[in-house]
């Protein structure tokens, strides 16, 4: 229906003045109203994921996060899982700090990720426990850092139709359990962006808004499914203009390779070497996917190890990867989101090959774009 | 309007068809005699949400090769055989309690020593440390020692050595088990368990029991790979084992060898634990299932290095093997490098059972299976299976003739199975009759491959059946017969699909339906050809029908006489009404009587499924279709004679097509199955996927025909009550045509109106210019909504 139209109608009647009386005053007020309402200039920091069990932060890791000035680290204490077939929810990899060097003066948000299927068939009794075991965790595993306390902590969970209402209640749960002014956040795939009102919006603070993960990683014939700037476009277009969560935004500098077997997704090798693929006797370049994506397929041509799995001949290898280009082109998208006058820009994930590929003159620029112009 | 009832199964439907239930269950049972089985319940159709994976149909005899054989549960799969029997067991601990009851001259209980080496408290020890010093005092032994006869073993010959490690280990066992439940991290101590480490090697120099100083040095350097002191592991291993006899053989060392692996493993060299950990996995049963998960070769280089490090082809072997199991499938590759490193390897066993058992998943499936259980996830690409199949053959052969496994029996009698599964059935049932020949029944495991092979034997004649053969019913009733086929649950199942397919691929799609499935599966989508085949079959004299009607208290003119209303319902929802009338009038007159009757040319304006009680006069479907072509001819005799009639009588034929079809009150007379859940995806259809049909549900949710003869009757309508009437019929017509259009985002129930686009709203539009008549006052009641769409 024409709503703007009967809104419009609404407060200025056709061929009726505005204000007859004081218009000077009203200027004047509109001024003033203006000032005071003009958007928050938007002023982001960078922030960086690091996503393994065991955490010593190499020199140039440390050097690498200095040049950035970046302050900010998402580290994942543990992940929560149900084992299939079983009822029993449990931790795994739990975060193990072998080197605190470094780590002064970070401020360390602790994550967690918990698979969706932990919030399936689970009672209000078990949501309970389950956020008293994490907040248990969380201090056990924080224990290991010279910090004293943290500001932030954020939730994973690729949250579905019938786990959302028990995933949101955890989050209600664990938010006392949590120090007092500590920011709850959750992370939002980009359907959860574009379709707020099916998917729900989790109950906290903040949202990280992960601007990768855009393909389908199941699809031998997928072209890369990081990230691919059309995909991206799909969620972003028509999504509301304003989501109702303060928002971060995480970006992808990683790569994998996905192995295929039997046309179906049987391992991920995250961060291969370079080398890796070199050897042409044992791996054949195949066209799929083709050039131009930041990717690369692969057919196995003699057995051989690959990231610690053994390869048979057949089995099919797409490399992906995240470009600089691609990395500006999902900065460019992030950039038209709603995110918020604070935001972090958050890149996913420090790797050893992370300051070699995306060194600091190289980024410092990217994710200053992202700031409001003054 | 939209208060649409949803449900599975009409009350109609039960109660007009139970006849026809009961005829199909006899068609069903000239197939399926008392004993068959239902299919398994898991099996269910690719569409179904709640459909669980079908692990495929399987002959082998789990006891062929040794389930209890070290290395098996890491190649085969029986269930949960191994999860119940096998990793649930705590091996590590029976092994230590061996180990102790071997050195006090199997003197001790087993629980007894369980006890004092697992669950005595330090104060217990203290007491049995005191009573061992005053040896044979048994009365002082402590109170939970008592009649405890490892402690009185101890006791009794003053064994403080044994107690002092006891002790010592009780000491050490707080810094190296896991704390908790695993929510938080374990806090170790590393003050206290480096002055454990130093006391230990103090006490392994002091001890002179080679068994006790195995123990002291495997607890120190447990301590030291718990202190995640990895170089000192590796320096601890290496300062203790020189010092051991290693001809005395000892779980313990294998013990101590995963830590040292493990700390390895943490300093990078990957090759070096690799290679432990292969020959713990081959020598220590206890230690196994640790040493297979920790195995990490990270790249060629790795692997190369790993294998230099073997001292003989027992330990490449091994390799080759743990490389196999890590990675999942195995290649004839790996075997034939095994078999000619190690022939006498067990392990080649089971690599190729479990080999067979992925073999077995893939050929024998026929179309039904795919249709039912939808296709195999993961499955190797049919060529290459098939290139794999091949090579395995060669090597089976190969290794049969040459008789070098330990087992040579069961290589040859896979070589026929694996013939079958390559669909060579002649030299399938020869190898069968050779290897039978070859076994001496009275010796157990011959007499179990003997079993065996008569499973065999069946698969083999359920893969012989001929689908064109007048006698394959009757072959297929044999077959049921045998015990064996009843003990062995999958063959069931499996002989309905494959005789199933057989029967399509001779051309029988009505047998070969009613063989793989229920009999009402030939009613949720009707087909031409299988009906056909049904009819034909209703007209011979075949025995095993016949025999099995008569039990049903049938015969074949009602078996007949049902398939024949079956095709004229579904001719006549095609839009076939001459050929539905032709097919009816085949139905005998005595027959005719037991046809069920509808009444569909009634004005009801409201959106139910059910047929309100009525006085109305009723019609079976041939009467139905004879009134409809009636109304037909006297519609277009009286538009051609210019008489206002006309358009009544296509009016009364639309309404007849609407309150039949999918959305209408008598939809029964043309179909036998409505599903309510379909209102939610109309879009989709006419055909939905259904469990346990072959060809989906179809639905009549086609009004065109109907809409047509509403537009005639507009067209024609002389006064504007009557075309207020066709108008608002044809404006239900197109409504229903929206709700069924993939752009139509409306959801049947919703309590919001349905936004018709205005393509889809003329109708609605043009009852308005009948607003003054009778009949649009009343139906602006009735449909409160309607003015919107006006």
């Amino acid at each position: 229906m024409n709503d703007r139209n009967t809104m419009n109608n609404r407060f200025q009647p056709p061929g009726q003045r505005c204000f007859p009386l004081f218009p000077g005053g009203f200027f004047l007020l509109l001024l003033l109203w203006l000032s005071g309402c003009q958007a928050e200039q938007r002023h982001v920091t960078p922030a960086f994921y690091f996503w393994k069990t065991q955490l010593a932060l190499s020199p140039s890791q440390q050097t690498y996060l200095d040049s950035l000035h970046c302050r900010d680290l998402y580290i994942k204490f543990l992940d929560v899982a149900r084992p299939a077939g079983e009822t029993v929810i449990r931790p795994y990899a739990l975060l193990e700090v072998t080197d605190t060097t470094g780590l002064s003066g970070k401020n360390i948000i602790p994550c967690v990720f918990i698979t969706n299927s932990v919030f399936l068939d689970i009672s209000a009794s078990q949501i309970d426990w389950l956020a008293e075991k994490t907040q248990k965790a969380l201090t056990s595993v924080s224990s290991q850092f010279p910090q004293r306390g943290f500001t932030e902590v954020q939730f994973d969970c690729d949250w579905t139709d019938r786990s959302r209402n028990s995933y949101f209640l955890f989050l209600q749960k664990i938010r006392p359990l949590l120090p007092p002014r500590c920011t709850l956040s959750a992370t939002i795939r980009l359907h959860q962006y574009k379709f707020p009102n099916q998917t729900g919006i989790p109950p906290t603070d903040r949202g990280m808004l992960m601007l990768y993960n855009t393909g389908n990683i199941d699809a031998p014939d997928a072209v890369n499914s990081i990230f691919q700037p059309a995909d991206a476009r799909k969620y972003l277009i028509g999504a509301e203009p304003s989501y109702p969560l303060k928002l971060d935004v995480a970006l992808p500098v990683f790569s994998w390779a996905l192995v295929y077997r039997n046309a179906t997704l049987w391992k991920i090798v995250p961060a291969p070497e370079p080398d890796d693929l070199a050897d042409s006797s044992r791996y054949q370049q195949i066209p799929t996917p083709p050039p131009g994506h930041s990717a690369a397929g692969f057919e196995v041509r003699k057995a051989t190890f690959l990231g610690g799995h053994y390869l048979r001949p057949g089995d099919l290898v797409r490399l992906e990867w995240i470009d600089r280009e691609l990395l500006r082109q999902a900065t460019a998208l992030a950039a038209g989101t709603d995110l918020a006058p604070d935001a972090r820009v958050a890149f996913y994930h420090l790797d050893t090959l992370t300051p070699r590929q995306f060194p600091a003159d190289f980024l410092i620029p990217l994710w200053k774009t992202l700031n409001d112009s003054d | 309007m939209e208060n649409i009832k949803r449900q599975r199964l009409t009350p109609h439907f039960h109660q007009r068809q139970t006849w026809l239930w009961a005829l199909l269950a006899g068609l069903l049972f000239a197939f399926i005699p008392k004993h068959s089985v239902e299919p398994p319940a898991a099996s269910r159709s690719a569409c179904d949400p709640g459909a669980r994976p079908f692990p495929g149909y399987s002959f082998l005899l789990p006891d062929i090769i040794n389930k209890n054989a070290a290395y098996a549960p890491f190649f085969v799969t029986w269930d949960d055989y191994y999860q119940r029997n096998y990793f649930g067991k705590n091996l590590q601990k029976d092994d230590n309690i061996e180990e102790w009851i071997g050195r006090f001259c199997d003197l001790p209980d087993t629980s007894d020593v369980e006890y004092v080496v697992y669950r005595s408290s330090i104060n217990e020890l203290i007491g049995l440390r005191n009573a061992a010093l005053a040896k044979g005092a048994g009365d002082l032994l402590p109170f939970a020692l008592t009649g405890n006869t490892f402690a009185e073993v101890l006791a009794i010959n003053g064994c403080t050595e044994a107690i002092d490690y006891l002790m010592f280990a009780k000491r050490c066992e707080p810094h190296v088990v896991a704390y908790g439940d695993g929510w938080t991290l374990p806090v170790r101590d590393t003050t206290v368990m480096q002055a454990l480490i130093e006391e230990g090697r103090h006490r392994f120099l002091q001890t002179k029991s080679h068994f006790f100083r195995q123990r002291y040095a495997y607890q120190v350097v447990r301590l030291a790979h718990y202190a995640r002191q990895w170089q000192q592991t590796v320096d601890l291993y290496n300062y203790f084992i020189p010092k051991f006899d290693r001809k005395r053989p000892s779980i313990l060392y294998y013990w101590t060898l995963g830590h040292l692996a493990g700390a390895l493993q943490q300093l990078g060299k990957y090759p070096e634990a690799a290679y432990r950990y292969s020959v713990i996995f081959r020598h220590c049963p206890s230690k196994r299932i640790q040493a297979f998960r920790s195995f990490q070769i990270r790249n060629d280089r790795e692997w190369a290095a790993t294998l230099k490090m073997c001292q003989s082809d027992e330990e490449r072997a091994t390799l080759f093997l743990l490389r196999s199991a890590r990675s999942h499938t195995y290649t004839v590759e790996d075997m034939e490098t095994i078999y000619r490193l190690d022939p006498g390897n067990a392990q080649l066993e089971l690599m190729l059972v479990s080999d067979i058992q992925q073999l077995e998943k893939l050929f024998l499936r026929s179309p039904f299976t795919e249709k039912k259980h939808g296709k195999i996830r993961s499955a190797i690409p049919k060529k290459a299976a098939a290139a794999h199949l091949l090579s395995l053959q060669r090597l089976v052969r190969q290794v049969a003739r040459e008789k070098k496994t330990p087992n040579p029996q069961l290589w040859e009698a896979m070589t026929g199975y694996l013939e079958l599964l390559a669909g060579d059935k002649y030299a399938a049932d020869k190898s069968f009759s050779r290897t039978k020949r070859q076994l001496n029944r009275k010796k157990k495991y011959q007499a179990l491959l003997y079993r065996q092979i008569e499973i065999w034997e069946i698969v083999l004649e359920i893969m012989k059946l001929d689908g064109a053969s007048v006698s394959a019913d009757q072959a297929a009733f044999r077959i049921r017969s045998y015990k064996t086929f009843q003990e062995v649950s999958s063959f069931e199942p499996f002989l309905q699909d494959f005789l199933g397919a057989r029967y399509a691929e001779s051309a029988h799609p009505g047998k070969a339906i009613l063989t793989a499935y229920k009999p009402e599966a030939i009613l949720y989508n009707p087909r031409l050809d299988v009906l056909d085949d049904l009819l034909a079959l209703a007209d011979t004299e075949d025995p095993v029908l016949l025999e099995k009607s008569m039990k049903m208290d049938t015969n074949q003119a009602q078996i007949k006489a049902r398939l024949l209303e079956t095709k004229g319902a579904y001719l006549f929802s095609v839009g076939q009404p001459e050929a539905a009338l032709y097919v009816l009038r085949q139905i005998a007159p005595t027959e005719q009587l037991r046809l069920p009757k509808y009444s569909p040319f009634r004005e009801i304006f409201d959106e139910r499924i059910n047929r309100p009680v009525t006085d109305t006069l009723l019609l079976n479907r041939r009467q139905i279709l004879e009134k409809l072509l009636d109304y037909e001819f006297k519609a277009k005799a009286a538009v051609a004679m210019n008489k206002p009639v006309g358009a009544w009588y296509y009016y009364l034929i639309g309404l007849g097509y609407y309150n039949m079809s999918y959305f209408g009150y008598e939809w029964e007379a043309m179909d036998y199955f409505r599903s309510g859940a379909n209102w939610e995806r109309l879009a989709q259809g006419p055909v939905f996927p259904l469990r346990n049909s072959p060809n989906g549900n179809r639905e009549n949710t086609d009004v065109s025909l109907a809409l047509s003869y509403f537009e005639k009757a507009l067209a024609e309508a002389r006064t504007p009550e009557l075309a207020a009437r066709a108008a608002f019929m044809a404006a239900r017509c197109q409504q229903k045509q929206w709700f069924c259009h993939p752009d139509c985002t409306y959801k049947p129930g919703s309590k919001n109106l349905p936004q018709l686009p205005e393509l889809y709203r003329g109708y609605y539009q043009r009852l308005h210019q009948y607003s003054g008549t009778k009949f649009y006052q009343q139906i602006i009641q009735e449909c409160r909504w309607l003015a919107a769409y006006q």
